[in-house]
């Protein structure tokens, strides 16, 4: 039964987010400036270089924050480590623990 | 006024690529979730390799589009004039491209099994990427 009621959360997900998302005005502002029929884009205007870099900047300040949530969650342990104590890095602790009693 | 321009200009492209990171967040963390990285940590890793990722393809995306639409005037050859299976060709790249980066980025974050990091990094890009093609044509439909 839990595939299949994976699959169907999925498969709602996908389709609510597809309804929700294709109120012509939300869709005008997804796909600009591709937009159907490349209505964004024309030849004939002239090349948006300003928006281009002020984009490639903003882009890098997000991954920036990216890059410092995933340092953030890589000093919290490992999966490995959680899946088998429950808590990262309790198994090594405690081995270490028992390591010092023992002697 | 080159300020306000470049701040009306930049507001342009971003407010698209900020709509498409919020809609590929859920998306993608949904999947994972479904695909058993469901403690809230594996959901930040999710979230943060996309914040990595996806303004960057989004951005390139759309450096691909602008070159092509103005192939004709760059002097590009005839064979990058067909816009439909180039930009196809460019964004199947960035797509492969995007899935192998979060793939090594969430393996070294979570420190977990290497074959499920690049299950689960395939599955919910296809989805994203699915997602959005199924966007864009319903858009299509609509604008007509």
């Amino acid at each position: 039964v839990k595939p299949i009621a994976r699959c169907a959360s999925f498969v709602a997900l996908v389709v609510a987010a597809v309804l929700v998302s294709t109120a012509p005005a939300f869709a005008d502002l997804i796909f600009y400036p591709i937009g159907p029929g490349n209505t964004g884009v024309s030849a004939t205007d002239p090349i948006n270089t300003i928006g281009i870099g002020v984009t490639l900047l903003v882009a890098a300040l997000v991954a920036l924050v990216g890059w410092l949530l995933l340092v953030a969650v890589h000093q919290g342990g490992s999966d490995d480590a959680e899946s088998v104590t429950g808590t990262p890095g309790s198994s090594l602790a405690s081995s270490d623990e028992q390591d010092r009693a023992s002697r | 006024m080159i300020a306000g321009a470049a701040l009306v200009d930049g507001v342009v492209f971003v407010v698209p690529l900020a709509v498409g990171l919020i809609l590929t967040l859920g998306i993608e963390v949904g999947v994972a979730h479904l695909m058993g990285y469901s403690s809230s940590r594996q959901h930040v890793a999710v979230v943060a390799v996309n914040l990595i990722t996806n303004p960057f393809a989004a951005w390139l995306t759309y450096f691909t589009v602008f070159l092509f639409a103005y192939s004709a005037s760059l002097g590009l050859p005839k064979l990058f004039q067909n816009p439909w299976w180039t930009i196809g060709l460019a964004v199947a790249v960035i797509e492969i491209t995007v899935v192998i980066i979060e793939w090594l980025l969430l393996r070294w974050a979570l420190g977990s099994d290497s074959k499920r990091a690049l299950l689960v990094s395939a599955t919910m890009n296809t989805a994203s990427f699915l997602a959005g093609i199924a966007l864009y044509g319903l858009a299509s439909v609509l604008s007509r």
